[in-house]
């Protein structure tokens, strides 16, 4: 048999697996919002653990993280401080996030700041913010799958037709089985992806050097920059390892697809566990993704093909070292990584356009069923938007993928004020102003390229967004006792 | 004679809250001072250079973090 087509065959299989744990999922669907969008709160531990775990690490696990690690070096064990800091966090803010979740009936984000601050402006503005902010995320994902299937076909299968199938895929089982779809298939891709990437690392290492101390040593000898830091090209100085440490920490945990996650679990005690252990798994999937990166560094010069760019690096190595049905396994790996945070992606802004918009301005007061198959047509519309999207890659989207990493961020003032109610004594216009303010600061700094004193626009937009918000809360006092008292009695209440 | 005074638990209670705010807080600097730490080596011999060395840092400062994050999460608020 061709080696493309055991590669293509072996993630079909993959593909297959997918669409039927997404059948047996629809098959267990209940006519009930709360069961199709979030999964009847009830998800377990190694469930919900997985989903969250899968859903975190994305396409820019497998492709990505080898880049920065084959371009900059060490500096990008950053990594391992910034998953850590999410596990902190879980522990810190996610049981809270339940209990208020739970104690107000919320499925949105923008239900608890709507809930809490009481505002007829609130649900929309934070409603927009996350549709905008996550949205751009699908269009990369599926760029992504669309290069795998392309690259592991050998060319045969368009990239359009890649992108299509796959998104496609993702669409069909995330409309038939809803959350508890995208969390089943996320249990295979979690497992799969971790498999695949240690036996990826492993094999390349030891295909061509002794031991572990042996290929230090070449890294070492063939580039030493690699193994100091700032790096070779001066990249991760503190003020960049900073910038990353915040914003793939805080800014992921705020997204709006790992948000909703908090609500659907059974307790809120398991997610203290759930805090203290996922870290265990972020972090150790960097370890063989360093190797990977350090590898290249000393064996792109051997490739017959080398990489067209950084992010090819894992896959190039693959293609030249490795056996086929390991290469297949590897991308079908990669392949999970990147459709675990499409589909949760998809399914987040469906339940938040059907409920934070059209249940509330367009078409209040229907069945569930109608708003169930509203959501499904949503997910429609946002695969037909992600194709057109990913085949045509508009220009301005570089600047959007990157407002969407660091906007997030700036729902955390106001989620600082309603978990700990009234420690900011934020009200409602003191929330979005500071939110108003962080925007246009993060619009200024990423559109001009700015980053003073070597922050990231990110960072700039958080502080500017605490600042005017804790500033307009001291001015205007707005906030306080009147709207922290019900989150204060339903946090001591679920306690 | 005087009555016996009622046992008071808020004592323990607020000693075990400034123990957890203290545990956070080393928890939190052990995260944002790995920057640091591992700069401090990068004197010409680089830490990062030795490979059982880095891994065995890097294997000790996770096992420390688990240590102490265990003991936060597994205590009662």
């Amino acid at each position: 048999m061709e080696p493309w087509l055991v590669s293509t065959l072996i993630l079909a299989a993959y593909m297959l697996l997918t669409l039927i744990l997404g059948w047996v999922a629809g098959r267990k669907l209940e006519v009930d919002v709360e069961d199709f969008f979030l999964y009847g709160r009830k998800a377990g531990f190694l469930v919900l653990y997985l989903a969250v775990v899968a859903t975190y690490h994305s396409a820019f696990a497998f492709l990505g993280a080898p880049a920065y690690f084959y371009r900059h070096g060490l500096g990008f064990l950053d990594a391992g401080c910034w998953t850590l800091l999410v596990g902190i966090l879980t522990v810190i803010y996610a049981p809270r996030i339940h209990k208020l979740g739970k104690a107000f009936r919320c499925l949105t984000p923008a239900d608890l700041f709507a809930a809490y601050f009481r505002h007829p402006a609130v649900r929309p503005v934070i409603a927009l913010l996350c549709m905008v902010f996550s949205v751009f995320y699908i269009q990369v994902q599926s760029m992504g799958l669309g290069y795998i299937l392309h690259s592991i076909s050998g060319a045969r299968i368009s990239y359009p037709l890649a992108v299509g199938l796959l998104l496609g895929v993702a669409a069909v089982y995330v409309m038939t089985g809803g959350l508890r779809a995208v969390y089943w298939t996320d249990v295979l891709q979690g497992v799969w992806m971790y498999v695949a990437v240690w036996l990826g690392a492993a094999y390349i290492l030891f295909a061509r050097f002794d031991s572990l101390g042996e290929f230090w040593r070449t890294v070492a000898a063939k580039s030493p920059a690699h193994l100091t830091l700032p790096g070779p090209e001066n990249f991760f100085s503190y003020p960049m390892w900073f910038s990353f440490l915040i914003i793939f920490s805080m800014g992921v945990f705020l997204q709006p697809h790992i948000f909703i996650r908090f609500y659907t679990a059974r307790s809120s005690g398991m997610l203290k566990r759930l805090g203290a252990t996922t870290p265990l798994y972020l972090t150790s999937l960097y370890i063989p993704i360093c190797f990977v990166g350090l590898a290249g560094v000393v064996l792109v010069d051997q490739l017959s093909v080398p990489p067209a760019s950084a992010d090819q690096i894992f896959p190039a190595l693959l293609t030249e070292l490795a056996p086929v049905w390991l290469t297949g396994l590897v991308l079908a790996g990669a392949a999970a990584a990147s459709m675990s945070t499409m589909d949760a992606i998809l399914h987040v802004n469906s339940l938040v356009f059907t409920q934070d918009i059209y249940q509330h301005y367009i078409a209040p007061g229907r069945t569930g069923a109608h708003y169930i198959a509203v959501g499904r047509a949503v997910i429609f519309v946002l695969l037909v938007i992600s194709f057109f999207l990913s085949v045509f890659e508009p220009k301005f989207l570089v600047h959007l993928v990157a407002l969407s990493s660091s906007g997030a961020l700036l729902l955390w003032p106001g989620l600082q004020e309603i978990l700990f109610p009234g420690s900011l004594r934020l009200g409602p216009r003191a929330l979005l102003a500071g939110i108003v303010a962080g925007l246009l600061a993060l619009l200024v700094a990423l559109f001009w390229g700015l980053t003073p004193l070597g922050f990231h626009a990110g960072i700039w937009a958080t502080i500017i967004n605490f600042s005017v918000a804790v500033g307009a809360a001291r001015l205007w006092h707005e906030g306080g006792a009147e709207l922290a008292r019900p989150f204060r009695d339903a946090l001591r209440e679920e306690a | 004679m005087k009555e016996p005074q009622p046992h008071t638990p808020a004592e323990p209670v607020r000693r075990d809250k400034s123990v957890r705010r203290s545990l956070w807080l080393l928890l939190l600097l052990l995260v944002l001072t790995q920057y640091p730490l591992l700069t401090l080596f990068n004197d010409g011999t680089p830490f990062l250079f030795g490979f059982p060395r880095l891994f065995c840092y890097l294997g000790g400062v996770f096992l420390l973090f688990f240590v102490l994050f265990i003991l936060l999460a597994s205590s009662k608020e």
